[in-house]
């Protein structure tokens, strides 16, 4: 440890962000704060570059395009993955536990399923973002047209000329 | 709905952003595209910002017609699938190997119109990669044997291609990222080993720009006594080694080996090599 005056805080300031054991507090668009470790925040790249910019770390980020329920539930995969190791085979075997669980009751919200899928990709969680996009991409595998907006509450607005359009599209040759 | 009515505007599936849609889309095959294009407006814009490779265009053929025998096969990789026609018999094969080996057919009725498709009984799967399948017709009930020992090629393929030669032989055509070189080994069933074909059949070492041929002996397998199921014996596998996302860049016909680079997008200079034959809008299995 350093033991100059003036760097012995720098360094202690370092050797905390090292380990990633400062607290972080994080906003959501309804005025809500939560208090996370640096590791869990460190998981979300945008976070992680405001930090590593040296960005506002005692006064909290504030999240407008996230609310407080997504924000917990986002916060609760990311302690997951930031504050936990992953070394050993039971480890990660535990974490793919989690994402199977975490993902399968996001899928049956899919209210839920679209805010954390913006939300990991607006803060960019990669982990969390490839968990939802993928369950997305399997909830429309097999379907049809008709199925997928059923599964996803669309409404149909295509006109008769779009779909011409398709079908042409489709038949060219 | 307890949400606010921002959040319900928020939460409208249909106006996911197209840089998420194009993502997600990204995580499906291509076979999934004309599905995701009929949802909606948004979602139909997002199909054609994503890489796309528009099926009438598509048709890149594994050929054997002009070798005499009445069976027409051609990987679709917009469908991701190999398709097979058998004129005479009015049947069409779909071969699937993203994850299982999943074969299912299809029948033409006395109107021309083809059938729904109807999945086959065998099942292998396909999650290692270092594995390769024999089917063998003669013992349709036994299903696909696994044979060992594939990791020995000494080459690393983006694509591979398993064919059978007309003298029964395996054969594997592997092509390097970006169809760099093609490799094209044959299996020696007695020793378990990746061997160099004679000759001509052997391609690599040259470089393969566009449109660049060579002549593997790829010729008629022995159709006689097997009736139908002879067909996907011939044309076995496909992609067998690399990522769902792996884009074959060949096509193979009983000349040649046709290679392109990606991206699809690009439009192909290959010739439609008997597209004609080539059942129109033939449905896709959804497997």
């Amino acid at each position: 440890m350093a033991t100059g005056s003036g760097a012995a805080a720098a360094a202690a300031d370092a050797e905390e962000k090292e380990s990633g054991s400062r607290m972080i507090t994080l906003t959501s668009n309804e005025g809500k704060a939560f208090v996370v470790t640096e590791a869990s925040a460190r998981q979300s790249a945008t976070i992680r570059s405001m930090v590593d910019d040296g960005g506002c770390v005692d006064k909290g980020f504030p999240l407008p395009n996230v609310d407080s329920k997504t924000l917990a539930r986002v916060i609760q995969y990311c302690d997951e993955h930031g504050n936990k190791e992953a070394h050993t085979v039971d480890e990660r075997a535990a974490l793919a536990k989690f994402d199977k669980d975490f993902i399968a009751e996001l899928d049956a919200d899919k209210a839920f399923l679209y805010d954390v899928t913006m939300a990991a990709n607006y803060l960019h969680i990669q982990g969390l973002f490839a968990l939802t996009t993928q369950c997305i991409a399997d909830t429309i595998k097999g379907k049809t047209p008709e199925e997928i907006r059923t599964a996803f509450g669309i409404e149909y607005d295509l006109t008769a000329q779009d779909e011409e359009e398709i079908k042409e599209e489709d038949t060219h040759a | 709905m307890e949400a606010t009515a921002s959040m319900l505007q928020a939460r409208d599936w249909s106006s996911l952003p197209t840089d998420v849609l194009v993502l997600i889309l990204e995580r499906m095959r291509w076979s999934t595209h004309p599905s995701v294009v009929l949802v909606c407006q948004q979602w139909r814009s997002a199909v054609s910002l994503s890489p796309f490779y528009p099926a009438w265009i598509t048709p890149l053929l594994l050929n054997t017609a002009d070798i005499g025998t009445a069976n027409i096969r051609y990987y679709s990789p917009y469908y991701d699938k190999n398709f097979e026609v058998d004129d005479t018999l009015k049947r069409l094969f779909g071969i699937e190997l993203t994850f299982t080996i999943e074969i299912a057919s299809s029948i033409r009725n006395n109107s021309g119109e083809w059938e729904d498709w109807k999945l086959a009984e065998n099942h292998l799967d396909w999650s290692k990669w270092e594995v390769i399948a024999v089917y063998d017709p003669c013992r349709h009930d036994e299903g696909f044997k696994i044979l060992d020992k594939l990791n020995s090629f000494g080459f690393k393929g983006e694509d591979s291609y398993l064919l059978e030669s007309n003298q029964g032989e395996l054969m594997v055509v592997l092509i390097e990222r970006y169809g760099k070189m093609v490799h094209v080994v044959k299996l020696n069933e007695q020793r378990m080993e990746w061997e160099k074909p004679a000759a001509k059949a052997c391609a690599d070492g040259q470089s393969f720009g566009q449109g660049m041929a060579s002549r593997p002996q790829l010729t008629r397998a022995a159709t006689h006594g097997f009736g139908e199921l002879v067909t996907y014996k011939q044309f076995m596998g496909l992609r067998s080694v690399g990522e769902s996302r792996a884009q074959p860049g060949c096509a193979i016909d009983s000349n040649a080996i046709w290679c392109r680079s990606p991206p699809w997008r690009r439009r192909c200079s290959l010739p439609y090599l008997n597209c004609r034959h080539v059942p129109p809008r033939a449905r896709c299995p959804v497997l």
